[in-house]
């Protein structure tokens, strides 16, 4: 028995060397599929399509933003027409912001300043300011300066006022170009937005400084005037050329309007947007809409209705240069067109010197020929542009127009249209028939995972704002 | 690794070095005899007590044993009788008396040790193999349905599909809930990834089913289900939810020790048990108006998916099938798309056994014609195992099993175009599926069909289901290998020692094909292809010793050891555009393919042991210890022990109390902590790359925060029980109450995005399971030849508490559809009383009906009900019990048995419901248009907001149906049906054929029998089998498109050596 026991002890024994022997366990579990570390480069394209592809998709665009600008109309389900608002779809826009394109380029960001390439971290903050200041626009109060610090250890940001939002913003612009080096390092073959270009980088940034300091004109005059100044004097877009305009790569990433095409089409023109180009006579209508099918007229439908009175096929759909032929269409980020219409506004708020006719004009005319280098069918021609502008009803007489005709040239850019129109009320939107609340949509809903995970920094902001867990609390530059 | 097969084969030879000891022996021979009928047993254990010596009785029940010369006892057993013990003389003759309840016998337990039932501490239910063959199916894991207590199966519908086991509940919140498989004592791959979303990211995709179908039933000569923790401890973390100890089976000799032949055939027919109920009165269209142009919306409404058209009276109306047909309603169109299935199974072994060696070869072909157009699933098996006494101490066994499975255009599943049941929700009920057979236009119907291209009865948003499944297909191959290698050495009488090692591997390959002129992309084709290599090896080594210490007091103890590896391949391959249609080859791609490749290793080693004590075989005391190292947690915290204790107490022997009432009666308590590792690669975080843009390669963040410092998950486990036999045997009763806790479990906890994460992995969260599980069998009338009937009862209860999870964390959310979420919800206190609620694993959570304080709807001004923006628990996805009886009757050759099983409680989200209600074509959706389209309509019983009630027959306010219907668009709750049914699962009617006619073809025996499964159905809900499976995941209890379950009609005949 004795000898036995023995036996099985240095079985045993030898059993648990020969285990300690082979102390390379774990380290079968490195992964060998993906890096744990890689370039700026890689990770500024894929935050630059992520958040492209949020804003302009068309679960965002064609489905709330577009719709509620009155641009486009849901013809086949009107469920976000009515005001019926999926709480996944919120939920999915602020997380593939947040942990998304943000986190995409807060890693840029920080590549820049461990490895201290200027441009790289001032790309990555001018981008990144891009895709805050459409959150802002349509949250109010957001997660700012605690935003992102998961590794940190703080899963529980606190939220920003939309005012400090905003000051942020305008911050991080000025010293993002500030840092910017035309001659510097870039991103190699990653820039996917300017190719390197840091100049023009530069004067998107101080083009997209105009555009949200006048953002605040209505609730800090004096602070929106000396920033849009600033930045009018430190150079915004120089002409069509300067326009921040994403060109998508084909096959998985082609245009959204274009992707949505490919399989569902049930979304068309509105009534608003085609009763509006008619009475103008403006020759983008046969750009922007097709013909109805059934007898080629161009007909919008009504937006916020349950059931369209007459079958689609009555219907104008959006233009085909965006639909059908829309594979090689880029996606304007920020066009000098709207820089234009920002400084005739400037000029007849008296904030810069210049003409606001002659802006206003010319904004016009750059946003007709904006597409030109992608030779869409039914762009209209000069001779449709000069016979266009010499309409009584088109040449400048007040600042409404400049509102009104910068909401036809942001077509298909639904976020911008949509808050230039809460900020002027122009055009005149009428939420009436089937829409279910008891006022018109003037922001997004808060995503209920905030509610949950997040919830004493989502009640602060909640109760800072008087509100935003439905669509009808005003952001804070958005007074009546 | 691929070596390895050929390197463990080389292994065993070497290793059989040993030096061989005389020891005095004697021959023991004998015979096993039934004592009812006097038939031999065949295939009986006998052992010599107090030692590991042992053999099996052959056909004839004849045995021939090289006992030691101081063996005293001989232990014979066999499921199904009372366990036998004789005294070792020269020659032994032994009658065995069958018992109604298996209380006694040899059961195979964790690492294949043989032990005897009345000692284990813990709950162990088992199935022979011929009992699985009785109505084959062709997935195992199905056979298991309604037999046993506490394991709850459920199948996901197509052909060949996944059907997920789940024992004693969930209880890992984000991990894998399913048992581990285990043949001849390998570990085999049952991957979860049973459903591939293969063309779609997203719900929906092809189901290849769960790959532990692989193992052929006709090959299995039993299957043990361990079912807690408590059974499995010996196995480890990856049995804490269980273990399925499947035995394949041994050779045994034919008649007179020849050649021994087993044949067996079985032919079934399958149709739709049930498919939702269509109305037949309201075609195609919107505002009772319809009118084809294009079917695309050139016309008044032909684009639309929806029948809230005309009514189907004849009237003409321009129709996909021409101009001015007669608008009927074709009853019929959905169940026609389906056609009758065939199953054709085919086995035949052979076997020979000698005085030292026994080897067995099996074969089964199986071959299905699917209830779906064009689809088949092909399985061919083939198995071979034997085992040499190559010394009087060293003894050896060996096993391959091959198995080719094939399958071909196999049903999409989920909410998805590949599903042509998600297209005949969305569908006009005038639409003739006979005119949708010739799927292809031949270029001389009416625009839009032009030449090739697909034709249809609408060009917006669905496929023709012909096309889809005939144009669009899918093909998918696996080749898998199971084998081990085993030596057993008898150091001495007391003393052995056995090493094994054993591999399961296998490549699956899958190609899925969209051709032009499909709706479901941009038209230009496309493919996905993905070929995936799994394999874990095994190696392991076992010291047993056994010694009866003194007369009443018996000692075993062994120890040992594993090493374990899995690896895991995979590549996949989508193309998007093709150049030329029908082409699916890289070279005939028009875009850039987007390839991806995955490459994962685990390894863990092991040391454990087991130390059982038996006084006077009444009193039965188990002590086992495992200790795990896994390469998946932190270096320096990756080691884990975990203990069991259990005890049996025999007290019917003990304290003599056996009599007429009661023959048997045991008391059994386990104990047990079990820990568990994770996935590779959770301790770091690594970029995921994106598919470039163009040329620009790209990466992004993750969107799960790693955790560096995992610790293992823990549960925790106790029951108990009693074995209580009466009558002689004649009623059995087997009751087990469970409970079960696992913690620190490891989550990938949500947190908000704003922190720039979506999850965190954490350890947190503690789920709780206890129940109660029944068998109960009886032998009301015992089988001499004459009439005899039984009958056994399983019922089991299982109540699952999520009591905790991280922090102020409410809710997480295992998966979530059109906003409904399945998700594991924590405790909740009541703010006034400081109640705690605890929510079961599996709440389904989403939006309601807006109610007024008294509980009545509150409606629009329209009438319409209103949805409650407070989203809120809707139900729960498992069953508050389930059950299954099986009735059996004999008389003289003839056989008859029943089987009835069913559950109660639990809910499902149903979007057959749900969409099919939106869209008009469920009969449903007829209330309110009895006359025309919107006459009567429906006066919705509520309140409208000027706070009069609707429906009290003053100012009452009339919707349109379809008005109503689509106002639940948004509202889970008007979806969420009852899954409690009842199923007849089997009947089978069999006949033995004469043994004089049998023993002339040099058969002992045979048997026909008429077969049929899933019979009938009956349920609280209507439109859907509420036994379905999602997929093989944790989200569970959602229905979408679901495919029909099969009934299943046929005949087989078996013959027996």
């Amino acid at each position: 028995m004795k000898r036995y026991m023995r036996t099985r002890g240095a079985l045993a024994a030898g059993l648990v060397l020969a285990l300690s022997a082979c102390e390379a366990l774990t380290d079968v579990n490195q992964n060998p599929n993906a890096p744990t570390d890689v370039g700026p480069e890689f990770l500024l394209p894929q935050s630059i399509r992520s958040a492209a592809e949020n804003t302009w998709g068309s679960f965002m665009l064609l489905s709330h933003t577009g719709i509620w600008a009155q641009q486009t109309v849901q013809i086949q389900y009107p469920d976000e027409e009515r005001g019926n608002v999926r709480p996944g779809n919120m939920q999915a826009f602020w997380d593939s912001y947040y942990a998304g394109s943000l986190r995409d380029v807060q890693n840029v960001i920080d590549k820049g300043v461990e490895d201290q390439l200027p441009n790289v971290e001032a790309v990555g903050k001018i981008w990144q300011t891009w895709i805050y200041s459409q959150m802002t626009d349509l949250w109010g109060d957001i997660p700012f300066s605690e935003a992102l610090q998961a590794d940190e250890g703080n899963t529980t940001p606190a939220y920003d006022s939309q005012q400090a939002v905003y000051a942020g913003m305008i911050q991080t612009l000025k010293d993002a170009v500030a840092k910017l080096d035309p001659a510097g390092d870039g991103f190699g073959t990653g820039d996917i937005l300017y190719g390197n270009d840091f100049t023009r980088w530069a004067r998107f940034a101080n083009s997209l400084r105009m555009r949200l300091a006048m953002r605040t004109s209505e609730v800090s005059a004096a602070t929106a005037q000396a920033e849009f100044v600033a930045a009018y004097n430190a150079g915004g877009f120089q002409s069509n050329a300067d326009n921040a305009m994403l060109e998508w790569a084909g096959p998985p990433y082609d245009p959204p309007i274009y992707e949505n095409w490919q399989t569902r089409d049930d979304y068309g023109i509105s009534r608003k947007m085609v009763d509006t180009l008619a009475y103008l006579n403006d020759p983008r209508l046969q750009f922007y809409a097709e013909p109805a099918t059934a007898d080629g007229a161009y007909r919008g439908l009504q937006n916020n209705i349950a059931v369209p009175p007459l079958s689609i096929a009555n219907y104008s759909r959006i233009g085909n240069f965006w639909r059908a032929d829309g594979q090689g269409t880029p996606t304007a980020v920020m066009t000098y067109s709207e820089v234009l219409f920002l400084q005739a506004e400037a000029a007849e708020r008296g904030w810069i010197a210049g003409t606001a006719a002659t802006l206003y004009e010319n904004a016009i005319r750059a946003n007709m020929n904006q597409y030109d280098a992608w030779s869409p069918a039914n762009a209209p021609t000069d001779a449709e542009i000069n016979a266009y502008v010499a309409q009584a009803n088109v040449v400048y007489s007040n600042i409404d127009q400049i509102h009104l005709q910068k909401w036809i040239s942001l077509y298909v850019n639904g976020n911008e249209a949509w808050a230039n129109q809460r900020r002027t009320g122009v055009p005149n939107l009428v939420f009436a028939n089937d829409w279910l609340h008891p006022s018109p949509p003037v922001r997004f809903s808060y995503p209920a995972g905030e509610q949950s995970l997040n919830k004493a920094s989502l009640d602060a902001a909640v109760q800072r704002q008087g509100g935003g867990l439905s669509l009808l609390t005003r952001v804070w530059w958005d007074v009546q | 690794m691929r070596r390895n097969a050929f390197v463990f084969l080389v292994l065993a030879v070497f290793v059989a070095l040993p030096g061989l000891l005389q020891a005095q022996i004697r021959s023991v021979t004998g015979r096993v005899t039934i004592a009812e009928t006097n038939e031999p047993l065949e295939g009986a254990r006998v052992m010599i007590r107090g030692t590991t010596v042992g053999t099996y009785t052959d056909a004839q029940g004849n045995f021939t044993l090289r006992a030691p010369a101081d063996a005293r006892t001989l232990v014979i057993t066999y499921i199904g009788f009372k366990s036998a013990e004789v005294s070792v003389t020269d020659r032994v003759d032994v009658l065995m008396e069958r018992q109604a309840i298996a209380l006694e016998g040899i059961v195979v337990t964790a690492l294949g040790m043989h032990r005897e039932k009345l000692d284990l501490g813990y709950s162990v239910q088992d199935i022979e193999g011929s009992e699985l063959m009785k109505v084959p199916e062709l997935n195992l894991v199905n056979s298991l349905k309604g037999t046993i207590a506490g394991v709850h199966v459920t199948d996901a519908g197509p052909t060949g599909g996944t059907s997920r086991v789940v024992i004693r509940g969930s209880s890992s919140i984000a991990g894998n809930n399913q048992p581990l498989f285990v043949v001849d004592g390998i570990p085999v791959d049952n991957a979860a990834s049973g459903v591939e979303y293969i063309r779609n990211q997203g719900y929906g995709g092809i189901d290849y089913g769960n790959a532990v179908q692989d193992i052929d039933p006709a090959n299995i000569e039993s299957i043990s289900v361990l079912k807690g923790p408590n059974a499995a401890a010996l196995y480890g973390s990856r049995a804490s939810n269980g273990a399925i100890v499947i035995t394949t089976k041994s050779a045994r000799s034919g008649r007179g020790g020849g050649l021994g032949i087993s044949a067996s055939t079985s032919f079934t027919m399958e149709s739709p048990l049930r498919l939702p109920r269509y109305q037949n009165a309201y075609g195609q269209g919107v505002n009772g108006e319809f009118d084809w142009v294009d079917g695309a919306g050139a016309g008044t409404w032909d684009f639309v998916d929806e029948s809230w058209g005309p009514k189907m009276d004849g009237r003409p109306i321009n129709q996909f099938t021409g101009p001015a047909q007669p608008w009927v309603a074709h009853p019929d169109n959905v169940r026609s798309f389906f056609r009758t299935g065939r199953t054709w199974t085919t086995n035949a072994a052979v076997s020979q056994v000698s005085d030292r060696s026994n080897v067995r070869l099996s074969l089964t072909n199986t071959a299905v014609e699917g209830m779906a157009p064009g689809n088949t699933i092909g399985r061919v098996s083939v198995a071979l195992k034997g085992g040499a006494q190559m010394t009087d101490r060293l003894s050896s066994e060996a096993s391959l099993n091959y198995t080719k499975s094939e399958g071909k255009n196999r049903i999409g599943t989920g909410y998805d175009e590949d599903n042509p049941m998600q297209s005949f929700i969305w569908f006009g009920r005038q639409v003739d599926m006979e005119a949708l057979r010739n799927y292809q236009c031949a270029g001389t119907e009416p625009t839009p069909c032009t030449k090739d291209a697909q034709y249809n009865w609408n060009y917006n948003y669905h496929n023709n289901p012909f096309w889809e499944q005939l144009v669009n297909t899918n093909a998918d191959e696996r080749d898998r290998l199971l084998g081990h290698v085993q030596l057993g050495y008898q150091l001495t009488n007391w003393l052995s020692a056995t090493g094994r090692v054993g591999r399961d591997w296998y490549r699956d390959h899958r190609k899925a094909v969209t051709e032009f002129n499909s709706l479901d992309d941009a038209g230009d084709g496309g493919f996905t292809e993905n070929t995936i290599y799994r394999a874990e090896t095994n190696a392991d080594f076992l010291l047993t010793a056994t010694r009866q210490l003194t007369p009443d007091f018996t000692v075993d103890l062994s120890g040992g050891g594993n090493l374990r590896e899995n690896n895991y391949q995979r590549a996949d391959m989508t193309v998007t555009k093709l150049t030329a249609p029908g082409i699916y080859t890289i070279d005939n791609a028009a875009v850039t393919p987007s390839p991806t490749d995955y490459d994962e290793q685990k390894k863990t080693r092991s040391l454990y042991g087991s130390l059982s004590l038996n006084y006077k075989g009444y009193l039965n005391v188990d002590l086992t210890g495992r200790n795990d190292w896994s390469s998946t947690l932190p270096d320096g915290a990756n080691s884990y022990f975990y203990p069991s204790v259990s005890g049996a107490f025999v007290f019917s022997d003990a304290l003599g109390l056996e009599s007429n009432f009661l023959s048997t009666g045991k008391l059994r308590g386990s104990w047990t902590r079990v820990g568990n590792d994770t996935d590779p690669y959770q301790l770091a975080a690594v970029f995921t790359a994106q598919q470039a843009f163009g040329q620009v390669p790209m990466f992004s963040v993750p969107n799960q925060l790693a955790n560096a410092d995992l610790k293992p998950e823990e549960t925790t486990a106790w029951e108990a029980g009693a074995d209580l036999g009466f009558f002689d045997e004649r009623l059995g009763l087997v009751l087990t109450y469970y409970n079960r806790s696992t913690r620190n479990q490891i989550l990938g906890v949500q947190i908000s995005s704003t922190s720039g994460f979506t999850n965190q992995v954490l350890n947190a969260g503690e789920v709780r399971n206890s129940g109660l599980e029944l068998l109960f069998r009886t032998v009301p009338i015992q089988s001499r030849g004459g009439f005899g009937w039984d009958m056994t009862v399983n019922w089991s209860k299982n109540n699952s508490q999520v009591r905790q999870l991280y922090g102020d964390l409410k809710t997480l959310v295992l998966g979530s559809y059109w906003s409904l979420d399945v998700e594991a919800r924590g405790p909740e206190t009541d703010a006034t009383t400081g109640e705690v609620t605890y929510h079961p694993y599996g709440t389904l959570f989403g939006n309601g009906y807006l109610r007024d304080s008294q509980g009545r709807w509150m409606l629009d001004a329209d009438g319409l009900p209103r949805i409650d923006p407070v989203r809120r628990v809707l139900g729960q996805y498992q069953p508050d019990w389930l059950g299954g009886v099986q009735n059996r009757f004999t008389y003289g050759p003839v056989d008859l048995s029943v089987l009835l099983d069913g559950q109660w409680g639990g809910s499902i989200f149903s979007t057959t419901d749900w969409f099919g209600e939106y869209s008009g074509v469920l009969e449903s959706t007829l209330r309110g248009r009895e006359t025309d389209w919107c006459d009567p309509g429906i006066v919705v019983d509520g309140v409208l907001p000027d706070g009069s009630v609707n429906g009290d027959g003053t100012n009452d306010v009339t919707a349109c149906p379809m008005d109503y219907f689509h106002a639940n668009f948004g509202n889970h709750e008007a979806s969420i049906v009852d899954a409690s049914y009842l199923k007849l699962r089997e009947l089978r009617l069999a006949y033995q054929l004469p043994s004089g006619f049998m023993e002339r073809l040099g058969f002992s025996g045979g048997e026909i029998a008429l077969i049929g499964r899933n019979l009938a159905l009956w349920s609280k809900t209507n439109n859907i089998d509420p036994e379905t499976a999602f997929d093989a995941s944790n989200v569970q209890g959602i229905e979408f498109g679901q495919i029909p379950t099969a009934r299943s009609i046929g005949m087989s005949l078996s013959i027996r050596p």
